[in-house]
């Protein structure tokens, strides 16, 4: 049941997508294009345009992947398809957690896209140079993909505070909208001080990650440092995750007032 | 065995009650009338049948167990809303269906369509509102369930498509279930039920075998209705 319900949950946050994949990565290719014309003002204004909205399309296919899984999970677990959904014959953690895995698999889907533009576009020398500039005497195979790494487990997190909040919000009688996004950002923003309240912690034992909330004068980055800050955020959020996905799941397992 | 069992059922919405201590039993083989004006709480129980309210005090058994994964597998509902996703075409919806009820016939909702001359190959989205109740009654209709739950069937629908909605529901129930049909309408429906549950003010009035409250009263079930709340009004 479960693999019969993400795949009605993935089709459905995947609708239309395509498109919005398409556009982004014609955008991306068209950028690495221009990016061989820089030099003269035409070439130079034509690649800072595309770039500019490369980068957007690159917000709008994550950012959209979220409306979009948010919005799945509000239609079918409390708008008119929740008639359908809890009628079906599957117990509520099975739907949660189908809501949370088909979520996963759009933002994974979502990312990979993203990602792979972003090496169509700009990866080249000068980034290489750029990212060995900031991150000193690394590896980089680990650079990139602790950033990597770190952009998915940040989506996945904010998607996640999204549906703890939208179950917290419609367990309510009134104002549930309101409630779910209200909580929503207001949590986001807490667990977020919350992991830079444990870097900066982390800071008092560690010099070189202090040195980050000191003078900005200096932007590099050891190695080792940077290590640090990626297995630290990555633990958080993966903690943090958890939680999220346990508490929403506890509470929506109590039983659900559809409108 | 009872079919199905609410004890002490009550429900309340910030501090207005709108199901008040309801007890009630079906049996199997049975069609059930629940009768009451709008807003007697007719809804809110068949939602907490279907588990799309939570109780605030009281328990749902079916066939003896708390409602849940089992209870959905054997009762088949018809919600006063249209619930399907619009981007579907009809035959989706059918694959959907036939996806997660072990007890539905894709065969049997294939020849309702032609019937009800519905276009298996149509969008919802394109399908009229009473087109797409139609549909959900065909969904519904189609699984061979031991309880079949219908909110409103008739609502919204002009006198002819009535019966013919009615027709359908008698000629497709599986033999030995039992139906449960919320309605205002009575007298659309009066003549096909077994029993009656009157509900007002979210809480059970009268529960009764239709034909035995007809001798009683020496009157229709629309007429003991509008004489039972007419006289509750005036007093």
């Amino acid at each position: 049941m479960l693999k019969k319900l993400i795949k009605y949950d993935f089709l459905w946050m995947n609708r239309n997508m395509v498109i919005i994949f398409a556009i982004t990565s014609i955008l991306s290719i068209l950028t690495r294009i221009a990016s061989n014309f820089t030099g003269s003002v035409i070439g130079d204004l034509v690649f800072g345009i595309l770039r500019g909205f490369t980068i957007a399309a690159f917000a709008n296919v994550v950012i959209n992947s979220a409306i979009r899984i948010w919005e799945r999970f509000r239609q079918s677990f409390y708008k008119d398809e929740a008639y359908l959904t809890h009628t079906l014959p599957v117990s509520k953690n099975t739907l949660y957690d189908s809501k949370v895995l088909s979520g996963l698999c759009a933002i994974l889907l979502s990312l990979a896209v993203v990602i792979t533009c972003f090496f169509i576009a700009f990866w080249n020398n000068d980034t290489y140079e750029y990212f060995r500039s900031v991150f000193k005497d690394g590896d980089m195979t680990f650079i990139v993909l602790g950033i990597l790494v770190t952009a998915v487990l940040e989506v996945v997190y904010a998607v996640n505070v999204g549906m703890f909040s939208l179950t917290v919000g419609h367990r309510a009688n009134n104002g549930r909208m309101v409630r779910s996004v209200v909580l929503g950002i207001v949590l986001y923003f807490v667990l977020q001080s919350l992991l830079l309240g444990v870097i900066y912690g982390i800071g008092i034992f560690d010099d070189s990650v202090k040195a980050m909330f000191g003078d900005a004068a200096d932007v590099a980055i050891s190695f080792s440092t940077y290590r640090t800050l990626i297995v630290v955020t990555d633990i958080l959020y993966l903690v943090l995750t958890t939680g999220l996905y346990f508490g929403g799941k506890k509470l929506f397992s109590k039983g659900v007032n559809v409108e | 065995m009872t079919l199905l069992e609410c004890k002490h059922l009550t429900k309340t919405f910030d501090r207005k009650t709108v199901l008040d201590d309801v007890s009630l039993k079906i049996e199997p083989g049975k069609i059930y009338g629940l009768l009451g004006k709008n807003g007697a709480g007719k809804t809110t129980l068949i939602k907490l049948i279907n588990d799309l309210l939570t109780p605030t005090d009281g328990t749902i058994l079916f066939k003896k167990k708390a409602i849940g994964t089992q209870s959905k597998a054997h009762i088949s509902y018809l919600p006063e809303r249209t619930y399907l996703d619009k981007n579907m075409r009809v035959s989706q919806a059918i694959k959907m269906f036939e996806d997660f009820y072990e007890d539905f016939d894709p065969d049997r909702a294939y020849k309702l369509l032609e019937d009800l001359d519905l276009d298996a190959d149509s969008k919802i989205s394109k399908m009229s509102k009473g087109m797409q109740e139609k549909l959900q009654l065909i969904l519904v209709m189609s699984r061979a369930a031991d309880l079949y739950i219908l909110d409103e069937p008739l609502g919204g629908v002009d006198p002819a498509t009535r019966d013919y909605i009615l027709d359908t529901i008698l000629s497709n129930f599986k033999e030995g279930s039992s139906v449960i049909i919320s309605t205002h309408l009575i007298s659309d429906i009066e003549r096909i039920l077994d029993e009656v549950i009157f509900i007002d003010k979210g809480k059970i009035a009268l529960t009764s075998n239709a034909d035995k409250l007809r001798s009683k009263e020496k009157a229709s079930i629309d007429e003991i209705f509008r004489r039972m709340f007419h006289a509750k009004k005036a007093n």
